[in-house]
């Protein structure tokens, strides 16, 4: 279940448009409504018989006069009023209301009418003054001005000019203060060139609903996202571990003009590849090349010939695959491996990374050729959740909704204010993926409640230094401070623990209960691994769902980076069989119980067990 | 050199370019299309267009025509020259000024969108004369053609009307 998309927000300042009248609804405003397709939302129209009426909106559409009064009659002197609409301007900029996204854009009016309301100003145009010299001199512009201390106060708010005055009377000065574009008024295909507008310039949620979110940094790199996504360049997105870089790659592979409409969207975790299927998985291999070779294999780059080749964890290409991959995005050429002849391909890269390329590649690990070709259609940087925390209900929201349809019998809940408010107290170093699997496994842990409570939550302990404080709620939260340090005593302890001096009494039936502790310690511990390198991911259009990737978790906890796929699915196998009672039951955890049937899946076989002294005796 | 004040030609056509044709006359007839392409709902709108927004162009045309006309005269530099100037002196302002600005093209071309207004408006007014005296737009929309022609007229003829200089110079 996903929320509406909501309609982008437009203010649009301007004297003739914005004004209010007592008696009448402004017919001005109504015709632009109409001429844009805009939904009229500033609440002051004057209710009477029946009212204009958007079947398909573009936006909705808050109009402000600019001036006082907002009202003005006869006799009225009408002012501008930049303060008031610098707040106006603010409140929906910094602090929209709840439900609300900032402002999309700004369509701001350049000539203000200002002085007295006469008897033939007013026949003319209800509610408009009659207007002084000054107001039609282009260097006494109020729009100018205004522009002028948007750019001052609110440097990134998008704002385009709306007027019917010359363009080339104020292109120069509108450029430098910071305006995007020009919307001629009396434009021919005007709720076209909106869109475009709203598309370029505009910060505006995923409709797709792909993207959850309408905090202002995660609508910045959506915008990013789709001006970079017209040209061909390849695109380096960076950001922390679990803010959804993948996601942003297939949102602008959606909004690629070229690449849309079926071309490909191919993905590969260069992190999850092993060293010897590197070449073989990118570039591809012809039949014989190697020992296993037994047909030829197109790799992923020729499989995204055409579209986008979307390649995570680039910083852990390794040198040698770095030196090949140059060759293609300096030649557009593969040479498959084992193959005699070059294949000329036409892919886009969207590479993604956590690292510090520019570390790396001043500390030589990383090719800075490379890395600048990766980059020269742009980089992209998505925010981290704790800078976007706006949209943790939004987030919550469809996670518990996923979570209650996989969970066969949950209920559906209610998410309780004060869940929030304990979610948005962690700082969520694992982010967007991290929320989803707490959220996964509040609902898994407690299917059969009708309100998602604080006590229902489990967040770990919060980390020490300058983080926002976390809040520890929830049964079995009392983890330690640090993680790090009290592994390594557990360890030592463990190690150090010995049964000597043990009086009978004291160990019967403790080898069940230490088997068990055991299982329970590797299974929290492959949980904990099996969180870390999942990925938020979807199917085509549908809903968001985590992937666990069991290799990159097995060679992260084996820390053996040349760890088969095979033996990581045997050691998980193995891990899941160590509970003494009844090992056939998996625990209700969804992240052990899918890492389980991926294991079981790779590795239908099941691996050789010792017998039991039972069995050998019987 | 430049008028201290603004020429009232100038503030004529502010008031007929940009207040009438561009902020209300063009919205209206754009709006109007949406109305016959059933993205807009407006009942007011509706009964209303065809009695008074569209024969706003038959009462506003021959001011715009007087603005067209008036141009030459009222923009001419030779209205910075003191009053006592003569003849001689007008004359050769005048006619450096025709020489080194486009005036009369500006003119001419104006003239020719504005000819086009009216006979897009002509056409719509016959074919709407042919049609049942009623006001359903859906009724109306097999015009939608004649309407569209007529705002695309506007609009280039509002556009042309921008290109005018606004101040008066000396050549």
């Amino acid at each position: 279940m996903s929320l509406p998309p909501l309609l982008p927000r437009l203010l649009i300042v301007d004297d003739l448009f914005g004004r209010s009248l007592h008696d009448r609804r402004n017919e001005e405003r109504a015709s632009l409504c109409g001429q844009y397709l805009l939904e009229d939302v500033t609440g002051d129209q004057v209710q009477r018989g029946p009212q204009q009426r958007i079947k398909n909106p573009i936006a909705q559409a808050v109009f402000h006069r600019g001036q006082r009064p907002l009202r003005a009659r006869v006799g009225d002197l009408v002012e501008n009023d930049l303060e008031e609409v610098l707040r106006v301007i603010r409140s929906g900029w910094t602090e929209p209301a709840a439900g609300q996204t900032c402002w999309s854009l700004v369509l701001l009016d350049l000539c203000f009418h200002t002085g007295s309301v006469t008897d033939a100003s007013n026949r003319e145009t209800a509610g408009m003054p009659e207007g002084q010299e000054a107001d039609e001199q282009p260097q006494h512009y109020f729009g100018l001005q205004i522009l002028r201390a948007i750019q001052q106060t609110m440097p990134d708010l998008p704002v385009i000019l709306l007027s019917s005055h010359a363009r080339d009377e104020v292109s120069q000065v509108f450029s430098r203060y910071g305006a995007l574009g020009f919307l001629a008024r009396e434009a021919a295909e005007s709720p076209e060139l909106l869109r475009d507008f709203l598309h370029r310039h505009g910060l505006i949620p995923d409709a797709a609903g792909l993207i959850v979110g309408q905090a202002r940094p995660l609508l910045i790199a959506l915008r990013a996202a789709r001006r970079i996504a017209r040209a061909r360049g390849n695109v380096l997105i960076r950001g922390e571990r679990g803010c959804g870089k993948e996601l942003l790659a297939r949102y602008l592979h959606q909004h690629s003009n070229a690449t849309g409409g079926g071309r490909p969207f191919v993905t590969v975790n260069a992190g999850a590849l092993s060293k010897e299927l590197y070449g073989s998985t990118l570039f591809g291999h012809q039949r014989g090349a190697f020992t296993g070779a037994v047909a030829d294999r197109v790799g992923v780059i020729a499989q995204a010939s055409g579209g986008n080749l979307f390649l995570d964890e680039i910083g852990s290409l390794p040198p040698e695959i770095q030196a090949g991959l140059l060759r293609v995005l300096e030649y557009g050429e593969v040479a498959p491996v084992g193959a005699e002849q070059v294949q000329k391909v036409d892919t886009r890269f969207l590479s993604a990374t956590n690292d510090d390329l520019d570390l790396q590649a001043a500390h030589g690990a990383f090719r800075s050729d490379l890395l600048d070709r990766l980059r020269l259609g742009g980089t992209l940087v998505l925010p981290p959740l704790r800078d976007r925390l706006a949209d943790l209900p939004a987030l919550v929201e469809r996670f518990v909704r996923e979570a209650e349809a996989r969970t066969p019998g949950a209920l559906i809940r209610r998410i309780d204010p004060d869940a929030l408010d304990v979610l948005a107290s962690y700082h969520w170093p694992g982010n967007v993926r991290e929320l989803a699997i707490c959220i996964a496994n509040t609902v898994c842990e407690y299917p059969d409640v009708e309100h998602l409570v604080p006590v229902h939550l489990r967040l770990p302990a919060p980390v020490k230094g300058n983080r926002p404080p976390a809040v520890l709620v929830g049964a079995g939260s009392a983890a330690p401070v640090d993680q790090a340090q009290g592994l390594a005593e557990l360890l030592a302890r463990i190690q150090a623990f010995s049964f000597e001096g043990q009086r009978r009494e004291h160990l019967i039936g403790k080898l069940p209960e230490l088997q068990a502790a055991l299982a329970g310690l590797l299974r929290r511990c492959l949980h904990a691994a099996l969180e870390l390198t999942a990925r938020v991911g979807s199917s085509g259009d549908g809903p968001l769902r985590l992937e666990v990737l069991i290799h990159p978790a097995l060679k992260l906890l084996t820390g053996d980076p040349r760890l088969s796929a095979a033996t990581a699915a045997d050691l998980i196998k193995r891990i899941m069989r160590l509970a003494p009672d009844d090992p056939d039951v998996l625990p209700a955890d969804p992240l052990l119980r899918e890492a389980y049937d991926n294991a079981q899946r790779l590795r239908p076989r099941k691996p050789r067990t010792r017998k039991t002294a039972s069995e050998t005796d019987g | 050199m430049t008028a201290a004040t603004l020429p009232a030609w100038q503030k004529r056509r502010s008031a007929l370019n940009h207040d009438w044709l561009k902020n209300r006359f063009i919205p209206a007839l754009a709006k109007w299309l949406n109305l016959l392409d059933d993205e807009v709902e407006d009942p007011d709108f509706e009964l209303a267009f065809l009695r008074t927004v569209l024969p706003q162009w038959a009462e506003r045309r021959a001011d715009i025509r007087a603005l067209l006309d008036d141009f030459e005269w009222q923009m001419s530099p030779v209205n910075l020259l003191p009053e006592e100037s003569d003849d001689w002196l007008i004359g050769l302002v005048h006619a450096l000024w025709l020489q080194r600005r486009p005036v009369r093209c500006w003119v001419d071309e104006a003239g020719g969108r504005f000819a086009d207004v009216n006979r897009a408006y002509q056409e719509l007014l016959d074919q709407l004369r042919l049609e049942e005296p009623h006001e359903a737009s859906a009724w109306l929309r097999p015009l939608r053609p004649a309407f569209a022609r007529f705002c695309e007229c506007c609009q280039r003829l509002a556009r042309c009307l921008e290109v005018f200089p606004s101040e008066i110079r000396i050549p």
